[in-house]
């Protein structure tokens, strides 16, 4: 259904201009057309009057003189007035005397005179007035006229207010239809930029202030709002990168929180078990040394007497002789190696707390670059590997335990060698394997990236490398704490940072960032 | 309609105003009375009709003296309207019986019983520029101003102007429609 609260301002404004326009015209030709109708009775009535009393001079003698003829005579004059529908004339006495009557009109004149004055009705009026000679009255004259005249002039005044209005109409509703802009464009430049901002969720549109009337205020005011949104809007995305950035802080931190407990609590646990096992290793050791000798003795005592013994027996003996030889070279050898264990784990479960003094890190670095290496080489003579060496000279003097970075430096590189060399022995002769040292001065840190060509870490893996006894070596090749150890020392003893990033079967990338105090 | 409602509220006064002349005449007056009240108003309303000249009154009286010669055709009618007032001047009636009188009337009635001597009485009316009437066949033709017939209830007049003329009187326009107009020059129906 049509509403008019519903329509556009535009039209609203146009509607209303015109419609006021309209009423005021029709109350102003309403008032016009009444005092039209008002005079125009008036000076029908006056002209009747006239007409009455020329008539009534004209026909006073021939009433006097009782002449009915001359008196028709002269009212029949009247129907060159058209308009004059009957007029009659009676004696003093009230008799009627002399009629006109127009030949359209069906009824004839009233038989009696009325008393003076004039009466309207709705399709004539008519008139008595007294016909007077020396100032006595002689009779009565009546006249009777028809509207048409008023009629036709109310005619030509509805016809002349049509068009008016018309006219008028047209004009109020071109004018407005323009001028409406006025009122209505900034309105609708206010509508179209909160639906521009609301849309897009731009808080950067500005409204353009066309006027300085009210609705150049709202604009400003809007405008207004508009600023303050913004800047909210900004603090409230600023508030929440923070919090966001905050977040993956305290999750990093929890993270490594949960990290280093792990290992703390292992740390203890394998210092204790180490303690345990190096006593009896100690006499496992000792009386595997002290057999070696008695050995070694009882062979010098038997080459003494092997003239008297038969070559059979002494061949017997010497054999068994070379046995608990091979023997306890081979307990002293295996012993050896899990005292190595032993210390590495006690090192890295408590440590000897070494000096921070003063180093060259590069030149530390390179040495244990070239130790490695050759250490390698020692192991297994088919091993060959680039090494690319990329060292930035404005590192120059750490702060830095020397034994402990050694032990990092030594961990990282001779695993980037046994990525590497995996990799050759899987994938062929044509596979170049390469380890990449690279160093970097930051502002107030240096940074260490030991790189290798190597099959990488699987993603699942990566943030485990760093927990004791993770390896991925062959049993007997690792003990799983490398790693470990290298990050006690990186972020406990130097405060400094380690970290891995690897693409399975590309390459794997172990970070180091020190501070320089 | 306007005159059916004139009518309805009108139509008691209509009532009485019915013709009390008409009644008077049929029942209290002889024909021959009537007739001759019909004519005594004549002459008084036609005077009323007539503008005499300024100087006419300086000379005589100031009243206004209507004279009948000859045997009185009104029997008692022309009393009726002695002492009646026409243009501010009251109207005398004077019976003569010779012209030696004329100089005082202001209008002269002629009787019938004249017509022989109308040539010698319209002489010497003419001479002291006195308006005639008469009842007299041939009156304005023979120079009289005014001449009047009696018709079924009505009076028909004629007028002679060029006689009226000559005794500077002017008569209304309105009567002058009403009356036959003759002429000394052409006499033919004017009217």
């Amino acid at each position: 259904m049509f509403r008019f609260r519903d329509l556009p301002i535009k039209r609203k404004l146009i509607l209303i201009n015109t419609l006021t326009s309209i009423a005021a015209l029709l109350v102003a030709s309403a008032a016009f057309t009444s005092y039209e109708v008002i005079t125009f009775r008036q000076k029908m009535t006056r002209d009747l009057e006239i007409l009455a009393k020329i008539i009534a001079t004209n026909s006073t003698a021939a009433l006097m003189f009782n002449d009915k003829k001359g008196a028709e005579e002269i009212l029949a004059a009247l129907s060159a007035q058209s308009h004059i529908r009957m007029a009659c004339v009676y004696s003093s006495e009230g008799r009627k005397f002399a009629g006109y009557v127009h030949p359209a009109v069906s009824i004839g004149c009233p038989n009696h005179p009325l008393t003076d004055g004039h009466s309207f009705g709705a399709d004539g009026f008519g008139l008595f007035q007294g016909i007077y000679f020396d100032k006595e009255r002689t009779g009565t004259i009546y006249l009777d006229s028809d509207l048409e005249e008023l009629r036709t002039r109310l005619k030509r005044d509805a016809g002349i207010g049509v068009l008016v209005l018309s006219l008028a109409s047209l004009l109020v509703f071109f004018l407005s239809s323009r001028l409406q802009r006025l009122i209505s464009q900034p309105i609708l430049h206010l509508v179209e930029t909160a639906k521009h901002v609301s849309d897009n969720k731009d808080f950067s549109v500005r409204a353009t202030k066309a006027s300085r009337d009210e609705s150049g205020l709202l604009i400003d005011t809007f405008n207004e709002m508009l600023t303050q949104i913004q800047e909210r809007d900004k603090e409230l995305t600023q508030k929440n990168l923070d919090l966001e950035e905050t977040l993956q802080k305290l999750q990093k931190a929890q993270q490594t929180l949960v990290t280093q407990e792990k290992m703390a609590s292992l740390g203890s646990l394998t210092a204790g078990l180490a303690h345990e096992i190096r006593n009896p290793l100690n006499f496992v050791m000792n009386f595997a040394g002290l057999s070696a000798d008695q050995a070694a003795e009882l062979r010098d005592v038997i080459s003494e007497v092997r003239d008297k013994l038969e070559p059979d027996l002494d061949q017997e003996i010497s054999e068994l002789l070379s046995d608990i030889q091979g023997n306890t070279s081979k307990i002293k050898e295996h012993g050896d190696r899990a005292n190595r264990i032993i210390t590495g784990m006690l090192l890295h479960s408590r440590g000897v707390p070494g000096q921070v003094q003063p180093v060259d890190l590069n030149k530390l670095l390179d040495e244990y670059v070239d130790l490695t290496y050759h250490g390698m080489r020692a192991k297994d003579t088919q091993f060959n590997i680039n090494i690319k060496r990329d060292y930035d000279p404005a590192v120059g003097i750490v702060q830095v335990v020397p034994q402990d970075m050694s032990r990092v430096f030594l961990n990282l590189i001779n695993n980037a060698c046994y990525a590497a060399d995996e990799k050759k022995r899987s994938s062929g002769a044509e596979f170049s394997p390469t380890v990449s040292v690279i160093t970097k001065n930051l502002d107030g840190a240096v940074e260490v990236r030991v790189r290798d060509n190597g099959n990488g870490i699987p993603p699942e893996s990566l943030h485990k490398v760093f927990e004791p006894f993770y390896t991925t070596k062959p049993t007997g090749e690792g003990t799983g704490l490398g790693l470990s150890i290298s990050y006690d020392i990186i972020v406990g003893t130097h405060q400094g940072e380690i970290r891995v990033e690897s693409e399975e079967g590309k390459y794997a990338e172990f970070i180091v960032v020190l501070p320089k105090v | 309609m306007i005159l059916r409602r004139f009518i309805l509220t009108g139509i008691v006064a209509a009532w009485f105003a019915a013709g009390s002349v008409a009644e008077a005449r049929a029942q209290s007056l002889s024909p021959q009375e009537y007739e001759n009240q019909v004519k005594a108003t004549f002459i008084y309303n036609f005077s009323r009709f007539i503008e005499w000249p300024a100087e006419t009154f300086t000379r005589g009286k100031s009243s206004l003296t209507i004279c009948v010669l000859g045997n009185n055709p009104f029997g008692g009618a022309l009393d009726s309207i002695e002492g009646k007032n026409v243009q501010g001047r009251k109207i005398e009636i004077e019976r003569l019986a010779g012209l030696s009188k004329l100089d005082a009337c202001k209008i002269l009635f002629v009787s019938s019983s004249e017509r022989e001597h109308l040539k010698e009485i319209l002489e010497s009316a003419k001479h002291s520029r006195i308006l005639t009437i008469s009842e007299i066949n041939q009156f304005t033709q023979a120079g009289g101003v005014v001449a009047l017939a009696m018709r079924k209830d009505r009076i028909h007049f004629s007028v002679n102007l060029d006689a009226a003329n000559e005794t500077g009187v002017k008569i209304s326009s309105t009567v002058l429609r009403l009356a036959t107009i003759v002429n000394y020059a052409h006499q033919g129906e004017g009217r």
